[in-house]
């Protein structure tokens, strides 16, 4: 048997984000382990980056892709209000990092990004996007190792989807931040790479970002 | 010419010991010799018009173009040397377009305009450089458009200098119809008011008698960019 040894550039670093939009709010979360293989690098990285203009980025992969994407992305997003005297929407913000996606189309960036924010009436957004750039708006977005575990619950609880009671439910976001706490803390229970803390950021117009650190089993 | 302006207007990027640069001045005054284009910004929305120099018969007017559409929700009109807008035109459609496939939005009128003004001194008579032309911009650009923050009317120069406008005129009878447009010019008029004043004063201002082929008129309002069909010039002339 042959063995072929090959260069590979990525690494996955766990990490595992949520984020929901509200009509006029938005709840991010991003526990705080960072591992490779099985060591565990840090117990207090969170995955959630407060941009310039006020847009929540979320970004899991490999650390290294997601500190260049969110590097260039500050300057581009700086470019952006001197040059049309505006801070940039999330919706135009959200375009711009699919296009910049796809411009690596041939040497990604190894990373499942989310960028949430609200929009300019106020109502939160999230947009998801895969490695590639491929974005769609979403009502509410799992992403990074746990994502097998949590969007499934999310589907459920959000929509009422694979239950027998269909339909949009409503939150506010205090009974939003509840219900991703009691999430992460179901799923740091199955899932190694999730564990340590989770951090969960509220966003609203007239608050701006509240932010509440909970602590979750650290083995 | 050697003695009264000495050699500083010879070198297209030369500063004049007062500290002027002639050939872009000379680039200005080349506009007053352009025909007359005029705009005027309502709350409903900004409406252009420019007249055309029939100068035979034989000409085909439909040939004459001087208001084209930049972006869906953005226009522009243009006086002095027509051929020089073409470039200018074609930064500002790409521009546009770049912005809405990257940022998913319309650009504003005025970050169009920037774009545009980024390119009027970027000449040099450098064979090595790459510049798009070797000499300034003989033309005057009036853009109009709505954008997310409603109409807007600005006034782009040969030196790059560009400025919001409530009502503006550029061309050889912009001297008169700016001072007209100043006397007629209220902050609440029509959108259909001011299709009739603009007509009125390209009439005041023009040599030929103003008719529905020698003049050309197009509005931006939050449905877009429109150029009239002759037929509706005709009525709005009818009407005057």
């Amino acid at each position: 048997m042959v063995k072929e040894h090959g260069w590979y550039p990525y690494e996955f670093q766990s990490g595992t984000t949520v984020a929901v939009a509200g009509d006029d709010y938005v709840v991010v979360a991003s526990d705080t382990r960072l591992t490779e293989n099985y060591a565990i690098q840090s117990r207090t990285h969170s995955n959630v980056y407060k941009m310039h203009n006020n847009s929540l980025l979320l970004s899991t992969g490999f650390l290294g892709d997601v500190l260049t994407l969110k590097k260039t992305l500050e300057g581009r997003i700086k470019t952006y209000e001197y040059t049309h005297s505006k801070p940039i929407s999330t919706p135009a913000l959200a375009q711009m990092i699919s296009i910049m996606m796809y411009g690596r189309r041939f040497f990604p960036y190894y990373t499942n990004t989310v960028i949430t924010g609200l929009d300019t009436d106020g109502k939160g957004c999230v947009y998801a996007f895969d490695p590639v750039g491929s974005m769609t708006k979403q009502l509410y977005a799992c992403e990074g190792s746990a994502m097998p575990l949590i969007l499934p619950i999310l589907d459920a609880r959000i929509l009422g989807k694979n239950t027998s009671n269909p339909g949009h439910v409503k939150r506010t976001k205090e009974e939003t931040v509840t219900m991703i706490k009691d999430i992460y803390m179901a799923a740091c229970e199955r899932n190694v790479e999730l564990g340590d803390g989770v951090v969960i950021h509220t966003l609203t117009k007239d608050k701006g970002i509240e932010t509440d650190v909970h602590p979750l089993r650290k083995d | 010419m050697f003695m009264t302006r000495s050699e500083y207007d010879r070198g297209v990027n030369t500063f004049s010991p007062e500290g002027r640069l002639f050939q872009v001045e000379y680039a200005i005054e080349a506009i007053k010799f352009g025909t007359t284009a005029i705009g005027i910004m309502t709350p409903e929305g900004v409406v252009l018009a420019t007249e055309k120099r029939i100068t035979s018969v034989l000409i085909e007017p439909r040939s004459i173009e001087k208001i084209v559409e930049v972006d869906a929700h953005c226009g522009c009109a243009m006086s002095g040397l027509i051929a020089d807008a073409k470039t200018l035109i074609d930064k500002a459609r790409v521009e546009a377009q770049n912005h809405w496939f990257t940022h998913n939005e319309r650009m504003t009128i005025e970050s169009i305009t920037q774009a545009v003004s980024n390119m009027a001194l970027a000449f040099s008579d450098d064979s090595d450089e790459v510049a798009p032309i070797s000499r300034p911009f003989g033309v005057a650009l009036l853009f109009a458009g709505w954008d997310e923050n409603g109409p807007h009317l600005f006034h782009l120069d040969p030196s790059g200098t560009y400025t919001e406008y409530d009502a503006k005129a550029i061309g050889s009878g912009s001297e008169g119809a700016d001072q007209t447009l100043q006397d007629v010019y209220h902050k609440s008029m029509k959108l259909s008011e001011a299709c009739k004043h603009v007509l009125t004063i390209l009439k005041q201002v023009m040599e030929e008698k103003l008719n529905a082929t020698n003049v050309e008129m197009a509005t931006v309002d939050a449905k877009g960019y429109r150029l009239f069909k002759k037929e509706e010039i005709d009525d709005i002339i009818k009407n005057m």
